[in-house]
């Protein structure tokens, strides 16, 4: 076996290469394609499959939840299949946002850590040897578009409708929304986004990000609550530990 | 479970999240030689899979990122894979007994960057054996004690310019680092890698 390492491989940057994914996640158009049977065998499913127009019915109802959310927070486990790892790998953690600019994703296990990012602020904290360690990404000018995207999102603003393939099916217990990339550049990092909303068509229970080698990464959400007071300092992206967590998402209460 | 009510929101959280954890581009880096290692010095069973958490800095640049390995010592293997804390892929390669295949590196990373410094170390701290050269002029030492691995490191006269620290404790498992601490001053790089699972993989498994 020889190395395979293509040095002339154009070079680009991550930040880059994740907001292309960004703006991917928040351009939605609706198409008649059917559901990729790769991507039902992927995870196992077997489901029927929404026509166009109620891919387009159920896009316009999640649009009206937009609007309506200034603030959430929910706990969530990660589920990930490594092609060469027998097992599946889990962690879990909460994720917040408050209404227009502010998010937060902690990670309580198997390390802790959490990510803020408040107006064009963004960093990282690392729970190690017993204490916080604020990590310098305070440069990474990336994360104001992200964030701009987000908002632009959050208001209903889907002007872009060339990178992504929709489809929709039905099962017992939800439905599923499959976001597939258009562009073979995408395609080569994304296999597809899978949404898993539920039975009520009002709401999420997953989300699959499947890479094109099989490998996955699934979100489950659970324990929500919409529009509840969450403190600013939550937010706070320049103190040198994260605040503490609301009781009803914190591991420790 | 009782669900989110906003998909989009879900998902451009993770995005973000993500994205505050990754450097906002490529690091300039430039080329180097890694120690070339005859360790004999055995740290690990024959066979093992792994998840480290890796804080990378470099030149003052920091990000974070989780590595997934399963190695074969015995058959001088080891497939990993490189991920963000949402699930985007950094980097995912295979390497036999001196050959490298990469089958995916993220616009992020350049290919050499993976063989320079990801295999390199990796080979280091599973292997106890590198795929890197020594450099000229530079010899390389090994700190044991009680037996164990502590410290490596490669010198240029009085100065290290490449160390790699062991730390144990009973987290992971007997005789098994649980903090790897490797620094290349050549480069301001820093890779603190923190075992967060460890597992030993049968033979007939492998």
């Amino acid at each position: 076996m020889t190395m395979t390492i293509n040095m002339n491989r154009p070079t680009g940057c991550l930040s880059t290469a994740l907001i292309l994914l960004l703006g991917m996640l928040f351009s939605i158009p609706v198409s008649a394609q059917p559901v990729p049977s790769a991507a039902r065998e992927d995870v196992g499913l077997s489901m029927a499959k929404l026509s166009q127009a109620e891919v387009a019915s159920l896009l316009s109802k999640i649009e009206v939840t937009f609007l309506t959310t200034t603030s959430l927070g929910t706990a969530f486990e990660q589920e990930k299949k490594i092609s060469f790892f027998d097992d599946t790998i889990r962690s879990t953690g909460a994720l917040f946002f408050q209404s227009p600019d502010k998010v937060r994703m902690d990670t309580f296990t198997p390390f802790k850590t959490s990510a803020v990012a408040n107006g064009p602020s963004a960093i990282q904290y690392e729970f190690v040897n017993g204490g916080w360690r604020s990590l310098d990404t305070a440069t990474n000018g990336m994360l104001h578009a992200v964030m701009k995207n987000i908002i632009s999102w959050l208001q209903g603003k889907f002007n872009d409708a060339s990178l992504y393939q929709v489809t929709g099916a039905r099962k017992d217990h939800g439905t599923w929304l499959t976001l597939t990339p258009k562009k073979s550049e995408y395609q080569k990092h994304i296999k597809y986004f899978e949404l898993g909303i539920n039975k009520a068509v009002n709401g999420l229970d997953s989300i699959l990000i499947m890479l094109p080698d099989g490998d996955y990464t699934r979100y489950k959400f659970y324990n929500d609550r919409i529009n509840v007071p969450l403190s600013p300092d939550l937010f706070d992206a320049k103190a040198p530990a994260p605040a503490a967590l609301p009781p009803w998402l914190d591991p420790a209460q | 479970m009782k669900p989110l009510n906003n998909t989009i929101l879900a998902l451009a959280v993770l995005i973000v999240a993500s994205l505050s954890a990754c450097v906002s581009g490529p690091v300039p880096l430039a080329p180097s030689l890694g120690p070339a290692l005859s360790l004999d010095q055995t740290i690990y069973p024959e066979r093992f899979r792994t998840i480290h958490r890796c804080t990378l800095s470099i030149k003052g640049r920091t990000m974070v990122f989780n590595g997934y390995l399963k190695v074969d010592r015995a058959l001088n293997t080891i497939k990993c894979v490189a991920q963000t804390d949402m699930g985007a892929t950094l980097f995912k390669y295979a390497y036999r007994a001196g050959d490298l295949t990469i089958s995916y590196a993220s616009p992020g990373f350049k290919p050499e960057w993976i063989e320079q410094f990801a295999l390199r170390d990796a080979t280091l701290v599973c292997l106890a054996r590198s795929s890197a050269t020594l450099s000229r002029g530079t010899v390389q030492e090994r700190i044991l004690n009680n037996a164990r691995l502590t410290r490596y490191l490669v010198r240029r006269g009085d100065t290290e310019i490449y160390t790699a620290t062991f730390t144990y404790s009973k987290a992971v498992g007997p005789g098994i680092p649980d903090t790897i601490t490797i620094i290349d001053k050549s480069l301001d790089y820093r890779l603190e890698i923190r075992v967060m699972d460890f597992k030993c993989i049968p033979e007939n498994d492998s």
